[in-house]
């Protein structure tokens, strides 16, 4: 599939925003309230410029972003309009919980209202998630393991995101680097699992099934449609990824996951906590080459007919 | 609404038979001819003249060697690829504004230009490649199985057909409904057998493709021309024998 910069942008960006609103929440019902209402805020307002930012390139790449609003109609079949929805339902809810928190800090009410944004936060994830994890079409994204590392990968670049700010804000709390080495695992294992059932290529859909032909038959294309390219060949027809694919996927591992955990090992030993940054730097440049290959090792089954 | 119904009894849609294909595109030019002007004009092109011509094609035709390797039997297959309109169409039902939806009373899958937001989703959940994107309308364009020409009661009965059927010079195309396990076109797919494309994929397609029928010898040891040239040709007779040596 061809990786549009948009949607790769959008995916990652936006995950990103809403891991960093269900880290904030939990941390602000787990730990009380104990974030100043200035650093709570800035903290949200990243969030948002996030999420909002990923939406609005994703808005952008549509032939007719000036009609968007429709896609918020069909709900009932489509993961990418359910996604639209429950982007659209966190702002009035985060608006809500953040107006009630500046008036009083100690509302008893705070917390049912995080649990409900964190409940729409995870619910954005999984659906975007979901958008490609119900291709049948596409081998490669048709698996639970997609939603999974949407929701993992969200989770662990929003997590490493917040303690980040938290620790600009002058915050430190070290029990978040548990639960990052935690995530990173999960994330880790999650994407290893994925590009295994990938390389597995364990797909029924074949060059004959694709012409409703017996299986054991060889089929060479003779003759294309067309001799020059089409929407098919430039949308789903990407090759140059899976040339390279074995060094990029070490990359993205390498960037994402393994040097993230290095460094937090390091912090904790040498208790040195601000190279946590540098953490939350190459994990984004290894997600963001993770996000790429998702999009540019996926084979589309039109293939089969050229 | 992009639900689907999946109550439909009147399912429109085409039999291609491979067998006597003949691979001349017909079928898509004029395709291509009546739709530039019909319900989901205009197909656009780009570039006709230039160095990478693009454009919108509602049916396209490849062509296949196909290789039997147990009985060493190989022939070329002529493949019309366009719409299926399947019963569990994944296009209509990934459509976030509605846009694309399947017709209850026949069936037909169909896009409509005012609410499509050119999101692309519909092409990639296809796993026929039907859909094309139109990059100047910046909108999906697909196969419309001609609605705005077999409903018209201005064209005489016979002409009521896709444009890709009524122009098959080999008969290779025909139109019916598939619902009707009387129809001839259902007829047709009963005694031939006719397939679905990937199954597996499961989405019901309602157009069924007829495969060649299976040679009964077997092309690739099919008797040849004798080669002459070749002395030692086992198939020359004493005199013939006598005479090449001679003259080589």
């Amino acid at each position: 599939m061809h990786p549009a910069k948009s949607i790769i942008l959008f995916t990652t960006i936006s995950g990103m925003g809403y891991g960093l609103m269900i880290s904030l929440l939990i941390f602000q019902i787990y730990v009380g309230h104990t974030l100043s209402f200035i650093s709570y805020f800035l903290i949200t307002f990243v969030s948002m410029i996030l999420f909002s930012g990923g939406l609005l390139s994703s808005t952008l790449h549509l032939g007719h972003p000036e009609r968007a609003h429709f896609a918020l109609t069909q709900w009932r079949s489509s993961w990418l309009s359910r996604e639209g929805v429950f982007a659209i339902l966190l702002y009035p809810v985060i608006s809500i919980y953040t107006l009630l928190f500046y008036l009083n800090p100690n509302n008893i009410s705070l917390d049912p209202i995080a649990i409900v944004t964190i409940f729409i936060a995870i619910a954005t994830i999984y659906s975007t998630g979901k958008i490609y994890g119900s291709l049948r079409a596409i081998y490669s994204w048709n698996t639970t393991l997609t939603t999974f590392n949407y929701l993992a990968l969200g989770g662990l670049t929003g997590l490493m995101l917040f303690q980040t700010l938290l620790l600009l804000l002058g915050y430190n709390v070290t029990n978040i680097y548990y639960f990052l080495i935690i995530l990173i695992i999960l994330s880790s294992i999650g994407k290893i699992l994925f590009w295994v059932r990938l390389d597995l290529n364990n797909t029924t859909t074949s060059k004959s099934t694709a012409l409703g032909l017996k299986s054991q038959l060889q089929v060479n294309l003779l003759e294309s449609p067309h001799d020059a390219s089409n929407f098919l060949l430039k949308e789903m027809g990407y090759t140059i990824a899976r040339k390279h694919s074995k060094k990029l996927r070490k990359l993205s591992l390498l960037f994402a996951f393994i040097l993230p955990l290095v460094i937090i090992f390091l912090s904790i030993a040498l208790n040195f906590y601000h190279i946590t940054i540098l953490a939350f730097l190459f994990m984004i440049m290894g997600v963001f080459i993770e996000r790429w290959l998702f999009f540019a090792e996926a084979k589309h089954s039109v293939m089969n007919y050229y | 609404m992009t639900s689907l119904h999946n109550n439909n009894k009147i399912k429109l849609g085409l039999v291609i038979d491979l067998d006597i294909c003949v691979g001349c595109h017909a079928c898509a030019v004029n395709c291509k001819e009546w739709n530039s002007g019909g319900h989901s004009a205009p197909l656009i092109d780009l570039n006709t003249s230039g160095e990478n011509p693009d454009g919108v094609w509602f049916n396209r035709v490849h062509t296949f060697e196909i290789l039997d390797e147990e009985s060493d039997h190989g022939y070329t297959l002529n493949f019309p690829r366009s719409c299926l309109h399947c019963d569990d169409a994944p296009c209509v039902t990934v459509c976030p504004t509605g846009a694309s939806y399947k017709r209850e009373e026949d069936g037909i899958v169909l896009v409509n230009p005012d609410t499509c937001i050119g999101c692309k989703l519909c092409s990639w959940a296809c796993p026929y490649g039907a859909r094309e994107y139109d990059q100047v309308e910046k909108v999906m364009k697909k196969c419309t199985l001609c609605v705005d020409k077999i409903y018209n009661p201005n064209l005489p009965e016979e002409s009521r057909v896709p444009a890709c059927v009524s122009a098959c010079p080999t008969g290779a195309r025909s139109f019916g409904d598939l619902g009707d396990p009387n129809s001839e076109v259902s007829k047709l797919v009963d005694e031939r057998n006719g397939v679905d494309l990937m199954p597996e994929q499961e989405t019901k397609p309602v157009n069924k493709y007829l495969l060649p029928k299976t040679r009964t010898g077997n092309a690739r040891n099919a008797p040849r021309m004798n080669n002459f040239n070749n002395g030692e040709n086992k198939k020359l007779n004493i005199l013939e024998r006598f005479v090449d040596r001679i003259l080589s």
